[in-house]
């Protein structure tokens, strides 16, 4: 057994000729909160239905907690727990008579139907029936629905859809918690960039069904490199005089910047244009921020 | 503004199971009569119907035509009103500037629309069915067209009534058993009065007078659909 | 599999579906009511000729049909609110799920024939026939009645599964069932047609009804009955197992 609580291996779709999910190998460890980004249409929920077992794939394997989806699948999903695209829910059932459907199957003690309401808040409106629901209060039956076997691995598509701003920080507060006080691992697939940002501990980037970057976070985050921008009063003779004393300076007739941002470096060049007698005005960090390499590594298409 | 509405709902329409339905009913009844007339050549064409083959071909069409239309109609009415349902769009069509009357005879006329159709393809295909079966060229006309079109209009009230249900009804399964009942029940009528209206269709009264029929189904046909109006205009939509 | 039936049974509990029970037994009620009593005014219940006349109302179309309406039904609120991919990736089997489904199908028909059964029951004891019931034959027809079935709610599910618009399945159970008014009389098609054969089995084997194909052994319908159902039930099996969600 390896260190990936999830694995998959060349995973491909082919739907009507086309490869919807095309080579795809993702991998998350154990303790995880796996951000899973693409564009609409990438095929995130594709590739998440076959985590599932809802799709079979067309080429590839999965491979869950070790065990091999396609041989032990039974065993692998009582202890995962997911929302696929749009909460399940029978409406004509109240919140807790869904919950039981559910618990049922799963075998795990009455009180998990009450502890799962708790946790997303929902004990209020448990005995009405779910299709007067709002579309939040679905959403949040269906995680409760996903929390309810004490699952190992949480598969969420898309979570935080028709949630509103205070709704959307509850359910990021509660997944940021769920590593930490039960050891679970998160999938949680998003096409916002910083939604996941803020809570996953590594990522997964997927446009056209291919991945196209996975690696932890602080990776990504390098790829935003900072540059210093400075402004003087005469910037072409600074830079001159800058290059002249071997400092790393940019000067595009605009903007004289700096790549390399460590404190000694721009230390140095501070006082060397106050010494030469420069007005220095401003030096500010410039970031490209991660929607912005998310929009260039996906082509600039989809992200909102 | 009503065509207007009417073309709309046929748009809706294109590309769906619905035609499929619209042509298969009248395949269907006159299929099974050619069948029927087919292997039981030498007995109903030589035997039963030996001195009217026509009028013999155009009974037995009729026979099956009623309950088909009575079933066929409740599962109409519940796809045309199961666009919206199915995409929960009742809040979208009714967000547009039409008024909910017009919604509401539009399905209407749409579901008499396609009936009418199916009604027009029963007529075709059996002076098709009667020329193949070798029937001759001497088509009673009249009678045929009566037999066709007459119970279709003194059906007109349960293609209101099931309009109604289909529409009210999210669940589609309380619309489909009354139409199921309503076929089953019209097919024991002759046991009813004549004030029963599952026994209209069949163009059966103590006057023997087929038009008494017409005219209490159309009459009736309309009541039903004003009442199914009034209970849609009135109503919150999800 | 019990857990599953267990889940199954709180979905169907508050739903429509204990009305629509009560349809088909109702109905034949009626003409049981009113029926017999033109046929037979006074004298010792006509046990038999209640049973054929409300057969002809409830096997001939409403059995078939409502066998599809509760196969359509235990799909329906899977359909409705994505709750496929919910019970798919939760730890059942596909296959289980399916037979699980197909007995409820079944269950709802058997209680259909037994409130048929009582509704008969009931109008004969109303009018002074409680002493000689003819149970055997009472509850043979029921039963054979209900074995009937199996095919059609094994093609019904497949279909039912396969389509989430409730009217669909349905349709094809009616371009299936119509022909029965056809089918009814001629005895040397009537044994092959499996949509037939509830009102095959369903009808006493005497007092006028002896004619058509309702005199036929009832080990060929049997053979009918069961040779369509294990190819409906196994062919809508496959396709289930394999369906992506």
């Amino acid at each position: 057994m390896n260190e990936w609580i999830l694995e998959t291996n060349g995973l491909s779709k082919q739907l009507g000729g086309r490869a919807v999910v095309n080579q795809l190998n993702l991998q998350v460890k154990q303790g995880d909160i796996y951000g899973f980004l693409g564009p609409n249409g990438a095929g995130k929920t594709t590739t998440i239905r076959m985590l599932l077992g809802l799709a079979k794939p067309s080429v590839g394997s999965i491979r869950i907690f070790g065990k091999d989806l396609r041989k032990e699948r039974l065993s692998i999903l009582r202890k995962v727990g997911s929302l696929v695209e749009y909460p399940s829910y029978y409406g004509h059932l109240n919140a807790i008579d869904n919950l039981e459907t559910v618990r049922r199957l799963l075998d795990v003690p009455r009180s998990r139907i009450s502890e799962v309401l708790e946790i997303v808040r929902l004990t209020k409106d448990a005995k009405r029936a779910v299709k007067g629901y709002s579309l939040g209060m679905k959403q949040r039956l269906g995680i409760a629905t996903a929390l309810l076997g004490q699952p190992d691995l949480l598969i969420l598509d898309e979570p935080t859809n028709g949630l509103d701003p205070a709704g959307i920080q509850e359910i990021r507060e509660l997944i940021k918690s769920m590593p930490r006080e039960h050891g679970v691992t998160i999938l949680i697939s998003s096409h916002l960039l910083a939604e996941i940002e803020q809570m996953a501990t590594r990522v997964g980037i997927i446009t056209k069904g291919q991945m196209i970057f996975q690696d932890s976070i602080e990776a990504l985050r390098r790829q935003a490199k900072p540059t210093i921008r400075i402004s003087v009063s005469r910037p072409e003779e600074a830079w001159r005089m800058l290059l002249a004393k071997g400092l790393p300076v940019d000067w595009d007739q605009t903007r004289l910047t700096v790549g390399e941002v460590s404190d000694r470096t721009v230390a140095s060049i501070v006082a060397a244009l106050v010494q030469q007698d420069h007005d220095v005005y401003r030096v500010e960090e410039e970031r490209v921020s991660l929607e912005d390499i998310f929009l260039e590594i996906t082509g600039g298409e989809g992200s909102l | 503004m009503s065509l207007r509405i009417l073309s709309a709902e046929l748009l809706k329409i294109r590309r769906k199971f619905i035609w499929f339905l619209i042509f298969l009913g009248p395949i269907g009844v006159v299929g099974l009569q050619a069948v029927n007339f087919g292997l039981r050549y030498d007995y109903l064409v030589g035997k039963v119907y030996r001195d009217d083959l026509w009028g013999g071909l155009i009974e037995n069409v009729t026979i099956l035509m009623v309950p088909t239309l009575f079933i066929g109609l409740a599962i109409l009415a519940s796809m045309v009103a199961g666009i919206e349902h199915q995409t929960n769009s009742w809040k979208q069509t009714l967000a547009l500037p039409v008024t909910r009357t017009q919604v509401f005879t539009g399905k209407f006329l749409l579901n008499l629309l396609l009936l009418l159709v199916s009604t027009t393809l029963v007529a075709a295909g059996t002076i098709v069915l009667g020329i193949v079966l070798g029937f001759g060229t001497g088509i009673p006309y009249g009678v045929l067209l009566k037999a066709c079109y007459y119970p279709f209009l003194a059906i007109v009230p349960f293609i209101a009534l099931q309009n109604w249900l289909s529409v009210t009804f999210q669940n589609q399964a309380f619309p489909l058993t009354v139409g199921i009942a309503g076929m089953v029940v019209s097919m024991f009528s002759i046991r009813f009065g004549d004030w029963f209206p599952w026994k209209w269709p069949y163009l059966i009264n103590a006057a023997k007078e087929p038009l008494y029929s017409v005219a209490c189904g159309l009459a009736f046909g309309l009541v039903v659909l004003a009442a199914g109006l009034a209970h849609f205009v009135r109503k919150d939509v999800k | 599999m019990l857990a599953l039936i267990r889940s199954e049974w709180l979905k169907i509990r508050r739903s429509v579906i204990w009305l629509l029970l009560l349809v088909s037994p109702g109905l034949a009620g009626l003409i049981g009511l009113f029926g017999v009593r033109e046929e037979q005014p006074g004298g010792p219940f006509p046990w038999l000729i209640a049973l054929a006349l409300m057969t002809a109302l409830h096997a001939m179309l409403f059995l078939p049909l409502l066998t599809g309406v509760y196969a359509a039904l235990v799909c329906r609120y899977e359909h409705a609110g994505g709750g496929w991919k919910q019970l798919l990736s939760l730890p059942v089997t596909r296959t289980r799920v399916y037979i699980v489904k197909f007995l409820f199908v079944m269950g709802l028909v058997a209680l259909t024939q037994l409130l048929f059964l009582a509704v008969l029951l009931l109008i004969g004891t109303a009018k002074g026939g409680g002493g000689a019931i003819p149970w055997s034959e009472l509850l043979g027809s029921v039963g054979r009645g209900w074995l009937a079935c199996l095919p059609l709610a094994a093609l019904q599910l497949a279909v039912s599964t396969a389509w989430s618009s409730f009217a669909a399945p349905l349709a094809v159970n009616v371009v299936f069932t119509i022909p029965n008014m056809l089918v009814a009389n001629s005895a040397d098609y009537a044994p092959y047609y499996p949509w037939v054969q509830p009102l095959l089995a369903m009808m006493p084997h005497q007092n006028g009804y002896d004619f058509g194909a309702f005199t036929l052994p009832s080990l060929t319908l049997l053979s009918v009955v069961m040779g369509s159902f294990v190819v409906f039930f196994l062919g809508g099996w496959a396709y289930f197992a394999r369906k992506a969600v």
